[in-house]
Parts: C-alpha cells; structure tokens; sequence
C-alpha cells in the first residue's frame, strides 16, 4: 500500500522580479502512513501553506517530488478521494451551503441523492442546521470555515489535507471540529492539517512536525513528545542551597528537574533533611513550550 | 471521456447560476430600455432617413450591452476564484484545469448569449412595433454576434490569467470594440510605412482575428440581403478556431499557473 503522502526533498522557490527568487521551501522530506494523523506546524512564513499547495498540485515545485495516495502531485487520479480544505475561502457568496457542497460532491462523482444527505448531516454536525438553505454572503468567517470543513469531508475521503483548520472557529466550533476528525480518525482516514492551535494538535495527532525557513526541524510522535515535555518540581525549606538548581519563593526553595530520575534523587535527598519538604509533583508540558523552543532554536 | 464531461457541466451550472443571482445582466437590459426609450425623442422630431438612422442605433445600443457584458463576464470568472480562494477546493477534486476553464468559458457564452436573446429580441419587437422592423439578415446578425462571442469570452478569459482585472476588461473592450478601428488603421497605415513596421503589421493582420467580419449590423441597419449559408458557415467556422485557439492559449497558461 503506498503512503498517504509523500514529500521527498521538496523546494519550492517564488520568482520576485526578474532576479530575484525567494525560497519557501527548503529540501523538505516528510512521509504520512495511511491511517496516521499528522501536525504539520511552524509559524507564519514557515512553508506550511506553499509545502501544501505543491502537495495538492496547486504549484509546480522548483525540485523534489510530492506524492497523494502513490500518484504525482497535480493528478487528477490522487485526489479522487482527498478531501481538502484551503487556508479562509470565502466560498460562493450568492449560493447557499447546499448549493455549495453540492458542487463540490458532484465533482468528487458522487451521486445527488447521497450528496444532498451527506451535505445535510454535516451542515448539522457543523451547528449550522437549519441555516444550509441561505445565501453564504450572509455568512461569518467561522460559518464560512464550518462550510469548508464540510465540503472538505464530504464523500468520504481516505485522506485529509486541512490547512489552518480551526481559524476563525469559536469553542463550539472546535469541539464539532475534534469531534468529527476524531470519528475519521477513529475510522482510519489519513489526516494531515496545519494548525496554529497546538491544543489541537496535540489532542487529534498521532505525530508533529514541525517545520521553520521551509526546513523541517523535527518530527516527533505526540505521545513521546508530551513525556518528554513533562516537568517534576519539588518545593523545600532549607538553611542552605541545595546540590541542585533551585530559585528562591518567599521562604522556601522551588526546583525543576527535566527527566524523572533526577526528581527522585532529589526527593530522597531531601527527605534526608527531615521534614523539610513541602510539596513535590510533576506537571504535563505543553506543545507551546516546545514550539516555542524549537522554533527559536532553529532561528 | 463522461466523466469530464459532467465535470465541465458542473461548472458552467454553477457559474451560471450565480451570475444569474449577481443581476448584472438586468442593469444591462434596463439600459438597452433607457436607450430606447431616447429614441422614441428622435421619432417626434422626425428626421430624413429616420428609419435606417434608428435601426442602425438600436443594434449598437445592442451591440455595446452585449459585447460589454459578455467581457465583464469573462473577464472576472477565473480571478474571482483564485481571489475568494474557491479555486483551491475545486482543483482539490479530481477535476483538470482545462475542465474548469471550459466549464466557464461554456458560462460566459451562454449567458452572453442569453443577454444578446434578450437585448436584440426586445430591440426586433421594438422597432417592429414602430413600423421600422429589420429584415431576414437581422437573424444572420444575431448568429454571427453570438459566435463573436465566443471569440471574445475565450479571448478576455485568456487575458484574465495574463494580467489584473481592470486591465483584463479594458484590453478587452478595446480589443472587441475597436477591432473595426484596428483594422481599418492597419489597411491604412500600411502603404505609409517602412519595410519593417510592413512586415510587423502584415503579421498582425493576419494573426489578429477581424471580428468587424463577424458584425452585421450595418449590414442590418441598411436592410441587405441575407448572406449566402457558404459565407455563413465560413465566417462560423473562422469564429470557432480564434475561439478554439484562444481557448488553447489559455489552458495551456492555467496548467502551468501557480494558484
């Protein structure tokens, strides 16, 4: 079975002017499993959207290769069952959801009657039920993106390629979204989205990564990240400085450890010094600290 | 092969319906009402040669609406897609870029043509209702108007891929509305020049289509004779290869084109 997508060396440069081209995307390599849900984050300016656009065909890449579904990016053939959802589209201010969604799933060859029934319930999942019959220039961002997401998911795709998937949804809209990407999920649909909202990714992605300067800086599973993110603290009183780095807080001492083991030598090195420890604990790191570390890092 | 074709008939559906909604083309029909309604001044002034002098004016009140409309439609399909990003989840389906091209070049003409029914119907009834009525070479007229503008939306679409769309539109009119004055020019200016710029606007002559060829409406307004079917099916056939290799031009442009 081939991978869900492939990018090998990827480089996509834009012209500016006659001389001049910049590079988005520098030798990027990354390959998705069927079945895998993937993170594909970075800040603003990182590649994420051109790697994407060369990936759906939408841009001929300077060099390197991109693969959907075992056929070359730009094929009609690799995106018979991939759903995609672009980075804020507006949509077709003067027809309605229906009429939308009902473009999107003739093109994918879906017959009408399956179309019209598959459009109605995920306009509903969406919490935009009883509102698929008006015009979308009455519509606001966050009911254009549920729009996008729908017609995104519309007839059942294998893999799913989201760009910027939860911008401009409010809470609601986030909770339907990981609701329903969770059920794909849960049902071996591929997924691999952009996102700004880490929270997200760490609760749907089985993997990250995490790209800056059009380089992929590291790519890592979730789960081991989050261990890995994990921090032990420990708070003490003590008449001297400990052994280990610890700071000041009011009358008592607070530490930090990065790895587990290194927590536990310092309990049992505390509670040496009887009673003198106060509390002690550890705290799940969050894809923020990492992100941020990272990206600074790689700067 | 069936495929592509529904894929093509999606896409015309679709931008035919929401130009429909955009009710553009009722400010071009209550124009061609204004301009008729002027008309009717001149009727009470009475002037020699009335009757051709308001046959003539009625088929270039039709033939600017419709010529215009036909360019503002062509000209703003694809840009609109690639500015509301619409293009991006179309083109994410396995549809080819030559199949949403042609959907809506298929839009443009039908609709132009619809527009063209409209106008050039009501401007028949009208001046039949005056007395003034065209004769047989007014349906020669509209045939040949309408094959004009395939020429044109393949034409103005393939200048939407090229450059922005207030030029699009522009070059476009000047292009289609001026292609008698070109022409003219050309004949003109030729003996006048050097070898070079002879060389240069030969070329020209021959590469550029004559629309002028493929406008009867003089023709209409003096009451000619219909023409023969050979010419009309000659200038038919001249019409559908500019149409035709306009279209090549611009699909050969869009696969290329980083959306």
């Amino acid at each position: 079975m081939p991978s869900s997508l492939e990018l090998r060396d990827l480089r996509v440069e834009y012209r500016r002017g006659w001389r001049r081209s910049v590079c988005a995307v520098d030798g990027l390599s990354l390959t998705v499993e069927p079945g895998e849900v993937v993170g594909f984050i970075g800040p603003n300016g990182a590649g994420k959207s051109s790697t994407i656009k060369a990936l759906m065909g939408f841009l001929q890449p300077t060099s390197g290769e991109a693969r959907l579904l075992g056929w070359a990016a730009g094929d009609p053939r690799g995106r018979e069952q991939v759903g995609f959802l672009p980075e804020v589209a507006t949509y077709y201010p003067w027809l309605t959801a229906l009429e939308t969604l009902g473009i999107f799933g003739a093109l994918a060859g879906r017959p009408r009657h399956e179309v019209r029934r598959q459009s109605g319930e995920l306009l509903v999942r969406l919490g935009l039920g009883g509102r698929e019959r008006e015009r979308l220039q009455g519509y606001s961002k966050g009911m254009l993106q549920r729009v996008g997401i729908a017609q995104a998911l519309l007839g059942e795709p294998r893999l799913l390629v989201l760009d910027e998937v939860s911008s401009g949804l409010d809470p609601l809209g986030r909770r339907h979204l990981r609701d329903l990407l969770g059920e794909r999920k849960a049902a071996g649909v591929t997924i691999f989205f952009s996102s700004h909202e880490l929270t997200e990714v760490a609760q749907l992605c089985d993997r990250v990564a995490l790209v800056n300067h059009g380089r992929l800086v590291e790519e890592q599973r979730v789960s081991d990240l989050l261990r890995d993110l994990r921090r032990f603290w420990v708070r003490f009183r003590a008449e001297e400085a400990p052994r280990f780095p610890a700071r000041r807080e009011g009358d008592a001492w607070v530490a930090e450890f990065e790895t587990a083991a290194a927590w536990q030598a310092a309990v049992a090195q505390l509670r040496g010094l009887d009673g003198r420890l106060l509390d002690a604990g550890e705290q799940a790191g969050g894809l923020e600290d990492y992100f941020l570390r990272k990206v600074a890092a790689a700067a | 092969m069936r495929t592509r074709l529904n894929h093509i008939r999606v896409i015309t559906a679709a931008a035919l319906r929401e130009s429909v909604r955009r009710k553009d083309l009722y400010v071009a029909l209550l124009l061609a009402a204004f301009a008729m309604g002027v008309e009717l001044a001149f009727i009470r002034i009475g002037l020699p040669g009335l009757t051709t002098l308001l046959r003539d004016m009625t088929l270039t009140v039709v033939n600017i609406l419709a010529t215009m409309g036909c360019i503002i439609l062509a000209a703003r399909q694809l840009p609109e897609e690639i500015s509301r990003r619409t293009l991006y989840p179309l083109l994410a389906r396995p549809i080819r870029r030559t199949d949403v091209l042609l959907g809506k070049f298929l839009a443009v003409w039908l609709l132009s043509g619809l527009l063209l029914g409209a106008l050039a119907g009501g401007a028949w009834l009208y001046l039949r209702t005056l007395g003034m009525g065209y004769g047989p070479i007014f349906w020669q007229y509209v045939l040949l108007r309408l094959l004009s503008f395939g020429v044109i939306s393949a034409l103005v679409m393939t200048l939407s891929l090229l450059t922005t769309p207030g030029a699009t539109i522009l070059l476009g009119a000047m292009l289609t509305l001026g292609a008698t004055f070109f022409a003219q020019s050309i004949v003109l200016g030729y003996p006048a020049s050097g070898r070079g710029l002879q060389f240069v606007l030969q070329w020209i002559y021959y590469a550029a289509p004559h629309l002028d060829l493929l406008d009867l409406s003089r023709k209409t307004a003096y009451n000619w004779p219909p023409l023969s079917a050979g010419v009309i099916l000659t200038l038919a056939g001249y019409a559908l290869a500019y149409a035709g290799v306009f279209l090549a031009w611009g699909a050969a442009r869009f696969r290329k084109m980083a959306i």
